[in-house]
């Protein structure tokens, strides 16, 4: 019921708005004045003979319906954004003279008169459509016709399109769809359809409160504000923390490395057990945390290390001032050695686990000596302090970087993190980012206790679990699984869909095909910059590129490559000049050679021309004959460069004939 | 506990919109991206090619983010203190303005501190990890509300000089270490996984404008009146102007917003002088782009070069009638519109007197071609010895004998390699060969040059039926030679015309190696100067 009420409500607003353009006034009246063309062949289903049932959905989208509107749908001019609304005005007015053999003989009604018909005539029609549709619905399967004007024929500008939803068929003209769109297509009936769901899920009481509290734990997990659970990793997750905890509670001192790509959960494995650890023994050790990529060698790393230490461990302020390596090392060692081995000890001190967090363990491995390394496996293996060394890696072969002499004291634990190995498994990843489990409300702050909990969240998984049988979306489940397995590739692209949701617009589209949306993925390639150049820009590149396959050079100069666009473009002149092109404007102009060379720079400045031979071969140096005889490459191929930019006839000419 | 999702305000985006217009969908989502209480992201990458709203439009969001006051409205129970009113601080680094990497360090520092208002700040930082430390002692560790977010944008940081491998990573690693941080960078094109983050990061396209976007954005600021034209005139004309000119330039060869505006800006006054001038009403635009066609394929609209400035004094600046094609100097791309102003003015002056606006084009030509008139500069020998020197430069020593050996046949026997274009009709072969005066020059001894300067010299002089030359014989006779060719060599070493390769020892030492510095269209044209045809000595 709500469905139909919804749905009437919107064909009405649709025709209500189309009828009131002035254009579609007067093609209307240009149509009626044509006159006496019968009403034949394209609107008359020819199979089923001259059947007048009536139609639905758009039974009242006709202010004149009277018998014997010509209409052609030849004459309507192309696309364009009026005249899209037009033909499907028109269409109303086709189907409403299909659809209402009773109201044909009525005088045009004015537009007021209809809005002001009862809502149950409406409905009734609104029903009656329904059936008709669906038994139409069945014969089209077979035969596969449009389910308009029901002829089979499907060519290039006019298609038969299918609905991604109900299968429905049209041709592209007769339901008003200029182009065909690249992901799915909905028909009007589907996307009511899906809205009235939306629209059902909005009675539930407190709904904007809802939807804003689950759009903010959804989008701090997409966005990684917020950790997400590790799915299948229980083994890892098992070594890891029993490791701590041995490290933690025994005085054992450990050592292990956490091997895995990017984006596959070691930083999540360590930290999820660190929180677990530290809910219940916070007190007992402490933690350092080291970067790679921050502390760039063993001295800062150390000076980091007794930083950290020395703020968790109140130790005074004068240790801290110690700028001398190995004054640090060995106040450090001393800090971490038992009791026992150092005879002027500190008590109380060393009783106490600490917990180091490298990460990105392989650019220590590549420091000088490894020192920084050495120290702490040696003083994991001997026992000196509990300490534990957490390595994190993307290298595999992270082991074979250590000295020998590291090598031997790390305890070669090695803990392999892989990312998803199915494809449901990669899914149950990404749907964290869209759904909370009942579990983890109470853990992400959600009120469980409000009312209409139970109803919004049912509501939403079964809007996630329609989503993932969309066609689209799993494409782009697809694609993101066959390419990289990221999860946090297939959240960047939810983003933007995600927190356009509102109480108001509940449908949750991924991937996004609204033109507001941004989408958020990296480019893949350098091809998105040939998009912004100038033809000049384009055909400099594209005559750089040809020498190398022509003249088999795989360096060149602004000489070379204006020579090669020069002697393009005259022969471009004189075939044009002589099919008689120039005087239809055809004729393409010759930039000189000022205007090149800034064309030349720009292409320089973009990254599209790389220096050649920096090694100190023949082209390097800023000495080498100033611009034009700089030598450089190019940073695409010729072949990709008709992909990236939408060229010219001339100029995709070039890209082919070499 | 944790603040509800809530959009950034529509009335922020409207005003963004109509600020850069053309560019909705990137406000957008930037803003859903930064606002503190919408999505704010861990690392954020804008990209695009130049002139298309990255910088500005992070700024604008930014700022609009900063003051906007319903963001601390909604924020909960009031423990924010009342001087941080503001959910949102940010900080912009240009990375063209640091030198070092330790310089762009620094600057971060003192930038943040200035943002928070800090006034205990640390004076130095010399790597990332100084600078983590210091970042989160003023991030992490200051009471300010949960929500609050600081966003550090690194503006052209494909553009820093001097950096570590580690920088970007590390710092793309800072909002991991400091949870309340957005780091945003903006470049040319990012490398896939530059980052080598954990997390995809978002990444928002700035394409550039489309024609239509161009026309829009031009059309909103058009023109002041001119005489014989109502304001009604004017937005009717402009953005048909606009569209001209964007198809006959800026298409074409210069696809950018400022070139769009400069080449608009340029190309009006001589537009509308013929309304000016009355010849033709405001509402005839096609005849008006027929008159001005040859404006529209002027290619100093585009092509740099250097302006002289010429004090004038007049001042009108509007009237630009007679300015003809070739004289007009459009800056290059750097230069802002004074400089334009100035060539304006520089053509303009020309119609008071035929003979000032003759010498005044004369200057401007020298001034504007530089280097193509160094023929007319040059003495002789140092003319002759700059086509030794490319002919050493970009004939392979082999053919020396061939080309200048008058031992058996008394005079030069095959010459000529010829242009590319003749070169590549000729023998296409499987791969062609490209003409030797392309390939840039090559090193040569100077030995070599010299040798070729003495059996040319006389050949050249003799034969050159160039008006100076019955004097020059006598200057380049037996006993003033050596002095002379020093002179005139340490001449070009100087202008630069001859560059030294390597550090040898000498300027004068004759096994040292040099090498030509100027291209072919100036080679050619100091060669006819002496009635030469330098083509013919090349061989390929």
């Amino acid at each position: 019921m709500v469905k139909n009420t919804g749905r009437a409500s919107a064909s009405r607003s649709r025709s209500v708005s189309v009828v009131n353009t002035p254009t579609a006034n007067r093609q209307k009246d240009k149509l009626a004045g044509t006159g006496a063309l019968p009403l034949k062949g394209i609107l008359t289903p020819s199979k089923r003979g001259d059947r007048q049932t009536p139609r639905k959905s758009v039974a009242f989208g006709d202010p004149e319906g009277r018998k014997g509107t010509p209409l052609v749908f030849k004459d309507i001019p192309k696309p364009g954004r009026k005249k899209q609304s037009l033909e499907e005005q028109l269409r109303d007015t086709a189907n409403a003279t299909k659809s209402q053999p009773s109201q044909e003989h009525k005088p045009a009604q004015p537009q007021e008169n209809r809005d002001d018909r009862g809502e149950e005539e409406r409905k009734e029609e609104q029903e009656e459509g329904e059936e008709e549709e669906e038994e139409e619905e069945e014969e089209e399967e077979v035969d596969e016709v449009c389910a308009i004007c029901s002829k089979p024929n499907s060519r290039p500008p006019n298609e038969i399109i299918f609905c991604d939803g109900c299968d429905m068929a049209v041709h592209q003209k007769c339901y008003g769809v200029p182009k065909i769109p690249e992901g799915d297509w909905f028909c009007k009936e589907c996307v009511q359809r899906k809205e009235a769901k939306a629209a059902e899920g909005a009675n539930v009481p407190n709904f904007e409160h809802h939807l804003r509290s689950l759009q903010r734990v959804l989008l701090d997990r997409c966005t990684g504000r917020r950790r997400i659970k590790l799915i299948d990793q229980h083994e890892a997750y098992g070594t890891v923390h029993q490791l701590l905890q041995q490290t933690v509670l025994h005085g054992e001192g450990n050592s292990m490395l956490v091997i895995g790509g990017r984006g596959c959960g070691k930083t999540t494995l360590v930290e999820s057990s660190m929180e677990e650890l530290s809910a219940d023994h916070r007190e007992e050790f402490h933690v350092v945390r080291l970067n790679g990529f921050i502390q760039t060698d063993d001295k800062l790393a150390l000076k980091e290390i007794w930083r950290q230490l020395g703020k968790e461990m109140d130790v005074e302020d004068e240790s801290t001032t110690r700028s001398n390596y190995a004054d640090t090392m060995a106040s450090l060692l001393a800090l971490l050695s038992h009791p026992s081995e150092i005879s002027l000890t500190e008590e109380g001190l060393t009783s106490r686990a600490v917990i180091f967090i490298i990460d990105e363990f392989d650019m220590f491995a590549s420091h000088s000596r490894q020192t920084l390394l050495y120290n702490l496996f040696d003083i994991a293996q001997s026992r000196k302090a509990p300490i534990a060394v957490l390595g994190c890696t993307t290298r595999l072969n992270v082991v074979e970087m250590l000295e020998k002499r590291v090598k031997s004291r790390f305890s070669h634990r090695y803990v392999y993190l892989a990312p998803p190995r199915s494809y449901p498994a990669y899914w149950q990843v990404c749907q964290q980012g869209l759904t909370v489990d009942e579990e983890d409300m109470e853990k992400e702050g959600i009120d469980v206790s409000v009312e209409g909990h139970d109803r919004f969240y049912e509501n939403w998984n079964r809007m996630i679990e329609d989503l993932y049988n969309e066609k689209s979306f799993q494409a782009l489940l697809k694609h993101h699984y066959y390419t990289s397995k990221s999860a946090s590739a297939f959240w960047a692209d939810c983003v933007l869909p995600l927190s356009r949701l509102s109480p108001n617009a509940l449908g949750l589209e991924i991937p996004s095909t609204s033109g507001w949306l941004v989408r958020l993925a990296p480019p893949h390639s350098k091809l998105h910059l040939l998009g912004s150049l100038s033809e000049l820009d384009v055909a400099l590149l594209i005559a750089a590129a040809r020498l190398d396959m022509v003249a088999h050079t795989d360096t060149i100069n602004l000489a070379m490559a204006y020579e090669e666009y020069a002697s393009l473009m005259g022969r471009q002149r004189v075939q044009s000049a002589s099919s008689g092109m120039m005087a239809l404007g055809g004729g393409v102009r010759v930039w000189g050679r000022g205007v090149a060379a800034v064309a030349w720079e720009r292409l320089i400045a973009l990254g599209l021309l790389l220096p050649a031979g920096i090694g100190g071969g023949r082209g390097g140096g800023m000495m080498r004959g100033g611009l034009e005889g700089r030598m450089w490459k190019v940073a695409v191929a010729l072949e990709e460069i008709p992909m990236g930019a939408k060229l010219s006839q001339v100029l995709t000419r070039w890209c082919k004939e070499v | 506990m944790h603040p509800v999702f809530q959009l950034p305000e529509e009335i922020l985006i409207s005003t963004l919109n109509q600020k850069f217009p053309c560019r909705e969908p990137q406000i957008r989502s930037l803003a859903t991206l930064l606002h503190p209480h919408a999505a704010p992201c861990r690392n954020l990458v804008l990209y695009g090619t130049e002139a298309t709203g990255k910088s500005s439009i992070v700024e604008a969001v930014l700022q609009g983010l900063h003051i906007s006051p319903s963001v601390s409205v909604n924020d909960h129970d009031g423990e924010v203190p009342a001087d941080h009113s503001s959910l949102l601080s940010y900080a912009i680094l240009n990375s063209v303005q640091c030198i070092t990497a330790r310089h762009l360090f620094e600057r971060t520092l003192s930038a943040v501190a200035d943002a928070l208002d800090y006034t205990s700040r640390a004076k130095k930082c010399e790597s990332m990890s100084q600078l983590t430390v210091e970042l989160s002692r003023m991030l992490k560790d200051h009471p300010r509300s949960d929500s609050f977010r600081f966003v550090l944008v690194f503006d052209s940081i494909d553009r820093q000089r001097d950096v570590p491998a580690t920088l970007l990573p590390a710092l793309a690693r800072l909002p991991e270490i400091i949870p309340r941080l957005t780091c945003v960078f903006i470049l040319t094109h990012p490398p896939a996984g530059f980052l080598r983050a954990s997390l995809v990061v978002p990444s928002i396209h700035f394409p550039n404008y489309t024609k239509s976007d161009f026309t829009k954005i031009l059309s909103s600021t058009p023109p002041a009146t001119l005489p014989n034209m109502t304001d009604d005139d004017i937005h009717f004309l402009w953005p048909r102007f606009c569209n001209a000119v964007h198809d006959a330039v800026t298409a074409s060869a210069s696809r950018t917003l400022p070139s769009f505006r400069r080449a608009c800006e340029a190309l009006w006054p001589r537009f509308t002088a013929p309304i000016v001038a009355g010849t033709h009403g405001p509402r005839e635009f096609s005849k008006l782009v027929i008159v001005a066609r040859h404006h529209f394929q002027d290619e100093a609209l585009l092509n740099p070069s250097i302006i002289s400035v010429v004090a004038t004094n007049n001042t009108n600046d509007d009237v630009d009638n007679n300015a003809t094609p070739g004289t007009n100097a459009a800056p290059t791309k750097g230069h802002g519109t004074p400089a334009k102003r100035t060539s304006v003015a520089a053509t303009r002056s020309q119609q008071p007197a035929q003979a000032q606006a003759q010498a005044q084009a004369q200057a401007q030509a020298q001034a504007q071609a530089g280097t193509p008139d160094i023929a007319n500069l040059l003495p002789t020998t140092a003319r002759l010895l700059l086509l030794a020197a490319y002919l050493a430069s970009h004939n392979a020593s082999r053919h020396d004998l061939t080309l200048f050996s008058t031992y058996q046949h008394g005079r030069r026997r095959r010459r000529g390699g010829g242009g590319v274009g003749y070169a590549a009709a000729t023998r296409r072969t499987k791969h062609r060969k490209i003409a030797r005066k392309l390939l840039g020059a090559h090193a040569f001894v100077l030995e070599r040059m010299m040798a070729i300067f003495a059996a040319v010299r006389t050949e050249w002089i003799a034969g050159g039926g160039s008006g100076s030359g019955s004097g020059m014989n006598m200057s380049i006779g037996a006993a003033g030679l050596d002095g002379d060719v020093g002179a005139a060599i340490a001449t070009l070493a100087s202008l630069r015309l001859l560059a030294r390769v390597g550090a040898a020892a000498d300027v004068m030492d004759r096994g040292g190696k040099w090498r030509v510095n100027v291209g072919w269209e100036v080679i050619r044209g100091v060669g006819r100067s002496i009635g030469v045809e330098i083509e013919d000595w090349l061989i390929d």
